[in-house]
C-alpha cells in the first residue's frame, strides 16, 4: 500500500526544515562565537605555568620580582575560567548530579535542559552581566563619571583614567574586570547555541545528531 | 515570613535543582539570585546586595593565588599519567616486592603513595594502577576484593597526602595557609598508609592463599643481587629526600639546607654512577636491572623535591610548587618522547575543562552565601550547632555524620564551597583548631571517594577494570572478569580503615600538631612556609 504525501505535508516539512536549517545556523554562530577565544586560552595556561614556576625561580637567584608577574598568574587563570565556560558547555563539562537524570531518556534529557536553560541560566546570566558592565566600566573611567558602554572605546584607549591595583608595579585592572562581562557573555552564547541545539535533537533525534552537529558546517 | 525560613528554604530549592540534574553551578546562582529577589519584595534585604556580586567575584574568586594551584597540579596529574612514569614506576617496585607474600598489594600502596606525594589528582594513580596492577594480580591469583580494594583505596591517598587539591581547597574556605594544612596532614596520611599496610600483612596471616606471592622478578640473575645492590643507592635517596623535606631549622646539623641537600644528591648521584660502572664491568645484566630500577626511580624523586621540598624549603608557594611540577613533569614526559603535540593539547583542554567547572562552582557558591548571609541564615545556622549537645566534641560528630552522608551524592567541591564557610566560624567560635578541623574534614571527604554507590575512585577502577573473562598472555589461563560487587566489597574494609584513622585523630588532635611541635621543641622559628614576600624592586612591565 503507497501512503502518498499531500502538498501540504510536503509544505509543512519543507517549513520545518527550513526552520531547522536556520535553528541549526544560528545555533552554530552562537557556538563559534563562544568558542572564539579557545585557541587563546590554550595558550594561556602554558604560559601561566610558566611564568608561576618563573616567579618562583628568579626570587630564589635573586632579589628581582614583579607584581605584574605576580598578577599576570591570577588574570591568566580568571581568563582561562571565565571565558573556557562557554566551550566546557559544549562538552557537558559543568558537573551535574546524575543519580536520576542518567536514568532518564536522551529526550527528557534534552527537554530537562531546554526548560532550566531558558528559565533560569538564561536570565541568570543576562543579570550578571548587566550587574558586571558598571564594574569593568568603573576601573576605566574617573569617578566622578558615569560612562556608558558607547564610551568604551574613548576611554580604553586613554590610559590617564584607568584604574592600577594598589600593589607597587601592578598592572591595571580592566584587564581582568572585563573578562567578568565577557565571559558571562560568552556562556551566553554558548547556552543559546545549547538550547537551540537541543530543539533540533527534539524535534528529528534521527536525522540530525548531536555529534553530526558538531561536525558539520 | 521571616527572612530566617526563607533562607531555610534556599536549601531544598538548591536540591530539587541538584537532582533535576541541573549543572551545579547554575543551580547555585540560580538559588541564590531567586531567593534574593524574593527577599528583596518581601524588604529582607536590598538590592545593593547584588550590586555587590562583581565585587565579590573579584575579591574572592579571581584574586585568589591558591585555587591558582588547581589548574597546575591537575596538569601535572595529566601530564604524568601520559608520561608513563606510574607505568615504569609500578612495575619496577612490582619486581622488588614480587617474592614477597602479598608484595604487590604493597607495591600498589607505596606506588599509590608516591604517586600522591606528587600530584593531587585520583583518577590518574587509580587508572594507572587498575591497568598495569590488576592484571599482574589477577594472573598470580589474588583475591579479586582485595585487589581492587588496595587499589582504588592507594588512588585515594591523592587526597590526603600532600600536595592535594582538596587541601589547597579547603585551605582556600578556611581561611588557613595551605603550608600549615600540608604539615598538619603529614602524620595522619603516613598513618593512613601504614594502616593500609597493616591491613594486607593481616590479610597475609590470616588467609595466605589470597595474596600469593608472584613470579614477577628480574630475568636471568638473582633476585637478590639486584636487591642488594639497589638497596644502598636508595637510602641515598632517602636520605637527600629526608633532609629536603625536613624544614632546614629542625635539623640539628652543620650546614643549611642547600649544603646538606646538595651534597646527599651529589654524594648519591657519584655513588650511583660508580657502582654502577663497576656493575656493568662485572656483572652486565645486574647492571642492567639496576639501571632499569634507577630510571624508574629517579623522576618521581625529582617531581617529588620540585612539589614538596620546595614548599617545605620554602623557596615556593603551594600555588608556585605546582606550577614548578607541572614544568617538570612535561620536562619529564619530553625526555621520554611521550609528549606529542596533541596529547599535550588534550591535556590543556582537560586542565582548563576541570578548573572551569570548579571555579564556577565557587562563583555560584558565592552568590549563594552572599544572599544566604543577607538573610541572616548563618546567625540561624551557627545558633542550630552551638545549641548542640556536647560541645565541640558533639560538633564534630555530628559535623562529620553530615558530610559522610552527605558525600554519597555530593562532590566535594560543592560540599567543600558550601559548607566549610559556614562551619568555620562555628568551629572557631567553639575553640576549635580550624588546621586540625580542617584536616578531619579532609580526611573526611576522602571516604566519599570509596563510598560504594557513587565513588569516584571505584569508578576510575570500573572504567579500566576487565568487563569480560580473558586469556592471560603469559599462563594461558582464562581469568573471569571483576564484577561491580567484587570492587564495592573490597572498597569495604579500607573505608573502615579511612574511617579508623579518622576517628584517632578526631580523638588525638596531636597527631595533625607533632610536626609544628617538634620544631617548637628545637626552638626555632615555626613556619617555613613563606608569603609572598614584600618586593624590594618593583619593575614595570605595564
Amino acid at each position: 500500500m503507497f501512503v502518498f504525501a499531500t502538498q501540504k505535508d510536503i509544505v509543512f516539512l519543507m517549513k520545518l526544515f527550513y526552520t531547522m536549517r536556520l535553528i541549526h545556523k544560528i545555533s552554530f554562530l552562537c557556538q563559534y562565537i563562544a568558542d572564539s577565544l579557545w585557541v587563546f586560552l590554550l595558550i594561556a595556561l602554558p604560559t601561566c605555568i610558566v611564568i608561576s614556576a618563573g616567579n618562583a625561580f628568579i626570587r630564589k637567584i635573586s632579589d628581582l620580582g614583579s607584581n605584574a608577574f605576580l598578577e599576570m598568574q591570577w588574570y591568566l587563570f580568571s581568563a582561562i575560567f571565565l571565558l573556557g565556560a562557554g566551550t566546557v558547555l559544549k562538552n557537558d563539562g559543568h558537573i551535574r548530579i546524575d543519580i536520576f537524570y542518567a536514568k532518564m531518556s536522551p529526550k527528557a534529557q534534552a527537554l530537562m535542559n531546554i526548560i532550566l536553560h531558558s528559565l533560569l541560566t538564561a536570565p541568570i546570566l543576562m543579570f550578571l552581566i548587566y550587574l558586571s558592565i558598571p564594574f569593568f566600566l568603573a576601573s576605566i573611567s574617573p569617578a566622578d563619571h558615569v560612562p556608558t558602554l558607547l564610551d568604551v572605546p574613548t576611554y580604553l584607549f586613554n590610559p590617564q583614567f584607568h584604574e592600577i591595583s594598589p600593589n607597587a608595579g601592578g598592572l591595571s585592572t580592566w584587564y581582568a574586570k572585563i573578562l567578568l562581562p565577557v565571559g558571562f557573555t560568552l556562556l551566553l552564547f554558548a547556552v543559546v547555541a545549547d538550547i537551540l541545539r537541543k530543539i533540533i535533537f527534539l524535534q528529528s533525534p534521527e536525522i540530525i545528531s548531536e555529534t553530526q552537529l558538531e561536525t558539520s558546517l | 515570613m521571616t527572612a530566617e525560613i526563607l533562607a531555610i528554604c534556599m536549601f531544598p530549592l538548591l536540591f530539587v535543582l541538584f537532582l533535576l540534574g541541573y549543572q551545579i553551578s547554575f543551580a547555585l546562582m540560580a538559588t541564590g539570585i531567586i531567593t534574593g529577589f524574593i527577599g528583596i519584595y518581601y524588604d529582607f534585604m536590598s538590592f545593593s546586595t547584588f550590586l555587590a556580586i562583581p565585587d565579590n567575584l573579584w575579591g574572592r574568586v579571581m584574586a585568589n593565588d591558591t585555587l591558582l594551584a588547581i589548574p597546575f597540579f591537575t596538569f601535572m596529574g595529566l601530564i604524568l599519567e601520559r608520561s608513563g612514569m606510574a607505568e615504569d614506576l609500578l612495575e619496577a617496585i612490582a619486581k622488588l616486592f614480587g617474592k614477597i607474600r602479598g608484595g604487590l598489594a604493597y607495591a600498589v600502596i607505596f606506588v599509590g603513595t608516591i604517586l600522591a606525594a606528587t600530584t593531587g589528582i585520583v583518577a590518574a594513580s587509580v587508572m594507572t594502577m587498575g591497568l598495569i596492577a590488576l592484571p599482574i594480580m589477577l594472573r598470580y591469583g589474588y583475591d579479586r576484593k582485595i585487589a581492587c580494594g588496595a587499589i582504588a583505596a592507594s588512588g585515594t591517598l591523592a587526597q590526603i597526602v600532600p600536595p592535594s587539591l582538596v587541601l589547597i581547597i579547603l585551605a582556600d574556605q578556611l581561611g588557613k595557609s595551605v603550608g600549615d594544612m600540608y604539615e598538619a596532614a603529614f602524620i595522619p596520611s603516613m598513618l593512613l598508609v601504614v594502616c593500609y599496610c597493616l591491613y594486607v600483612f593481616y590479610m597475609t596471616k590470616r588467609n595466605p592463599n589470597a595474596l600469593p606471592p608472584s613470579n614477577e622478578s628480574f630475568e636471568n640473575c638473582q633476585h637478590q643481587d639486584v636487591v642488594l645492590h639497589f638497596l644502598p643507592l636508595m637510602a641515598l635517596c632517602g636520605y637527600g629526600l629526608c633532609v629536603l623535606l625536613i624544614p632546614s631549622t629542625a635539623l640539628p646539623l652543620p650546614f643549611t639546607a642547600n649544603m646538606n641537600s646538595f651534597i646527599s644528591i651529589a654524594g648519591a648521584i657519584i655513588t650511583v654512577l660508580g657502582r654502577l660502572y663497576y656493575l656493568s664491568k662485572t656483572k652486565p645484566i645486574v647492571a642492567q636491572h639496576v639501571r632499569f630500577l634507577i630510571r624508574a626511580v629517579i623522576p618521581p624523586i625529582i617531581l617529588i623535591f620540585l612539589v614538596l621540598g620546595t614548599i617545605f624549603q620554602g623557596i615556593a608557594t603551594p600555588t608556585e610548587a605546582g606550577a614548578a611540577g607541572a614544568f617538570g613533569a612535561v620536562i619529564l614526559s619530553l625526555m621520554r618522547k611521550k609528549l606529542s603535540f596533541s596529547l599535550g593539547k588534550q591535556a590543556i583542554a582537560k586542565t582548563i575543562n576541570l578548573s572551569c567547572f570548579v571555579m564556577f562552582i565557587l562563583i555560584g557558591a558565592r552568590i549563594f552565601t552572599l544572599t544566604f548571609y543577607n538573610l541572616d541564615g548563618h546567625h540561624m545556622v551557627e545558633n542550630l550547632f552551638l545549641n548542640l549537645p556536647g560541645g565541640a566534641i558533639g560538633f564534630l560528630i555530628i559535623v562529620n555524620i553530615m558530610i559522610f552522608f552527605l558525600a554519597f551524592f555530593l562532590d566535594f567541591f560543592e560540599l567543600v564551597f558550601i559548607l566549610v564557610p559556614l562551619l568555620t566560624p562555628i568551629a572557631t567560635t567553639l575553640g576549635i583548631d580550624i588546621v586540625w578541623f580542617g584536616i578531619i574534614l579532609g580526611l573526611n571527604l576522602q571516604t566519599s571517594f570509596m563510598h560504594p554507590p557513587f565513588g569516584f575512585s571505584l569508578f576510575f577502577l570500573r572504567s579500566v577494570a576487565p568487563k569480560e573473562s580473558y586469556i592471560d598472555t603469559i599462563t594461558h589461563q582464562e581469568i573471569a572478569p571483576i564484577t561491580t560487587l567484587d570492587i564495592y566489597k573490597g572498597a569495604i574494609p579500607f573505608l573502615c580503615i579511612q574511617l579508623f584513622v579518622l576517628t584517632l585523630v578526631v580523638i588525638f588532635p596531636e597527631l595533625t600538631q607533632i610536626s609544628t611541635k617538634i620544631q617548637g621543641d628545637l626552638n626555632l622559628i615555626m613556619h617555613q612556609i613563606p608569603t609572598l614576600p614584600p618586593l624590594k624592586n618593583p619593575l614595570t612591565f605595564f
